[in-house]
C-alpha cells in the first residue's frame, strides 16, 4: 500500500478507537434508584457509624426529662389505660417483657442501651442491644405487604429525604404494648397501630429520631416524642449480645414478679 | 465477725439512681431504703437480663446466710468501667442495696466495692470511662 493511503487507513482506524464509533446507546433513562441502593451508593449516606447511646427521651421520660409529653386519647384509649394502671400499680402485674419476651415496637426503640446503624444495599439495618434485637428497614422502594403475618418489630419502609431516613412501620402483633407513662406494662394498641420516625444527625455525633405514634382507636391525634442520641466509637461502648437467659424474676400465671433465691449450697 | 447491716438515711438520691433495664416494676423492692451487707463473695453471674451476686455473711454457729442481689445488665456494668477479672469468687465484698421489701435476703445492687479495692456503681454509663 502507498504511504499515503496506509497514513489515511490507519488514521480513520485512529479515529474510530477514539472514540467516533458508532450508533453510542443513548443515556440510560434516569431512573428513581433509591439512595443507597448499591455499595458504592451507601458511600454517599452519611456516617452513621458507631454505638448510638440515648440520652433524653425514651426510658428517661421519666422523671420530667424533656422531649415527650403524653399522648391524647380517645375514650377507649382513657379505659384501656386505666386498665392498665390498675394492673401495674395496684395489683403489680408486669408486662411479658418481664419474661424475656420483646416489647416491639415502638417501645423497643426506648431502652437506655445502645443501638448500632449498619447499611447494606436497600437496607438500614438496626441492632438493639436490649434483648439482642433486629429491626430491617427497606429502603430498596418496596412497598408495604399485607401478606405478611404481623411481628413483634413489625414490618419497616424507609425512604431518604436528603439526610434523613424516614420510616413508616406497620403489622405490629396484637400482644406488645405501648408505654405512655411510668406505667410499665403498657396499654394495649389496636391493628391500626402505625409508627413513623424520621431519623438524622443533629450534629457530627448526636442524632434525633422523631416518632410519630399513630392508634386512631386509642388516641385522639398522632403522638409525638422525640429521643436524642450520642455517638460513642470505642470498642468498650459498642452495643453486645444480649441474650435473656437467667431471669430469676419471672412472671407467675397473673403476671406477678417472683425472687428466686439461688438455694444455698452446703 | 457478724457485720451490723446499716441503713442509711437520707439516701433519696441514691435512690433514684436504679439499675437501667426497666423491664420490671420496682415494686419488690424498697426504693427508699438502703442497705450495706458485706460477707463472701460466692457466686457472680455476668447474665442477662440481670447480673446476680451471692453473697454469704458469716452467722450464728457458722452457718452463714446468702444473699441475692440483682445488678443491671453485664454490658451496662463493663461500660461503666467494671472489669470482669476484678470480680474474683471468694473475695470480701461490700455491696448496698436497695433491700426487698419481704425483709428476705435479696436486693437491688447500688455498689459493690471488694474489700480494699474502689468502689464499683452500678447504673448506665456516662461515657466517662
Amino acid at each position: 500500500m502507498k504511504p499515503i493511503r496506509l497514513a489515511l487507513v490507519l488514521g480513520t482506524c485512529c479515529l474510530a478507537l477514539l472514540g467516533c464509533s458508532p450508533a453510542k446507546e443513548a443515556p440510560a433513562k434516569a431512573q428513581n434508584v433509591p439512595p443507597g441502593s448499591s455499595w458504592r451508593a451507601i458511600e454517599q449516606l452519611p456516617d452513621w457509624g458507631g454505638a448510638w447511646h440515648l440520652t433524653t427521651g425514651g426510658q428517661f421520660k421519666r422523671g420530667g426529662v424533656a422531649g415527650w409529653s403524653p399522648p391524647e386519647m380517645t375514650p377507649e384509649g382513657v379505659a384501656r389505660l386505666k386498665t392498665a394502671d390498675e394492673a401495674y400499680f395496684k395489683r403489680g402485674i408486669n408486662p411479658p417483657l418481664q419474661n424475656c419476651l420483646p416489647d416491639g415496637m415502638p417501645h423497643i426503640m426506648d431502652y437506655a442501651f445502645p443501638m448500632e446503624l449498619y447499611f447494606v444495599p436497600g437496607k438500614v439495618v438496626i441492632y438493639i442491644e436490649a434483648y439482642g434485637q433486629v429491626r430491617w428497614i427497606f429502603t430498596d422502594g418496596r412497598q408495604q405487604n399485607s401478606d405478611l403475618p404481623p411481628t413483634y418489630n413489625g414490618h419497616s419502609i424507609g425512604h431518604w429525604e436528603g439526610d434523613t431516613l424516614v420510616v413508616d412501620t406497620v403489622g405490629m402483633i396484637p400482644q406488645t404494648q405501648l408505654v405512655v407513662s411510668d406505667n410499665f406494662l403498657g396499654m394495649r394498641h389496636s391493628d391500626q397501630l402505625t409508627v413513623h420516625e424520621r431519623i438524622r444527625l443533629t450534629g457530627p455525633d448526636t442524632l434525633e429520631i422523631k416518632t410519630t405514634v399513630s392508634d386512631p382507636v386509642i388516641f385522639a391525634k398522632p403522638w409525638p416524642t422525640v429521643k436524642t442520641y450520642r455517638r460513642d466509637r470505642r470498642p468498650l461502648m459498642q452495643a453486645n449480645e444480649y441474650v435473656c437467659s437467667n431471669n430469676r424474676e419471672p412472671l407467675d400465671a397473673q403476671g406477678r414478679q417472683s425472687f428466686q433465691f439461688n438455694p444455698p449450697k452446703d | 465477725m457478724f457485720k451490723r447491716i446499716g441503713i442509711i438515711a437520707g439516701a433519696a438520691t441514691l435512690a433514684l439512681a436504679g439499675p437501667a433495664g426497666a423491664h420490671h416494676t420496682f415494686a419488690m423492692f424498697d426504693l427508699k431504703k438502703v442497705v450495706t451487707v458485706t460477707g463472701t463473695l460466692k457466686d457472680f453471674q455476668w447474665t442477662n437480663p440481670h447480673i446476680w451476686v451471692e453473697i454469704v455473711v458469716p452467722g450464728k454457729g457458722g452457718k452463714g446466710a446468702q444473699w441475692a442481689i440483682e445488678g443491671s445488665s453485664p454490658s451496662v456494668l463493663i461500660r461503666k468501667g467494671w472489669k470482669h477479672g476484678e470480680i474474683k469468687l471468694g473475695q470480701q465484698v461490700t455491696v448496698t442495696i436497695h433491700p426487698l421489701k419481704t425483709g428476705q435476703k435479696g436486693g437491688s445492687l447500688l455498689t459493690l466495692t471488694p474489700a480494699g479495692g474502689k468502689s464499683m456503681e452500678d447504673g448506665v454509663s456516662d461515657g466517662k470511662v
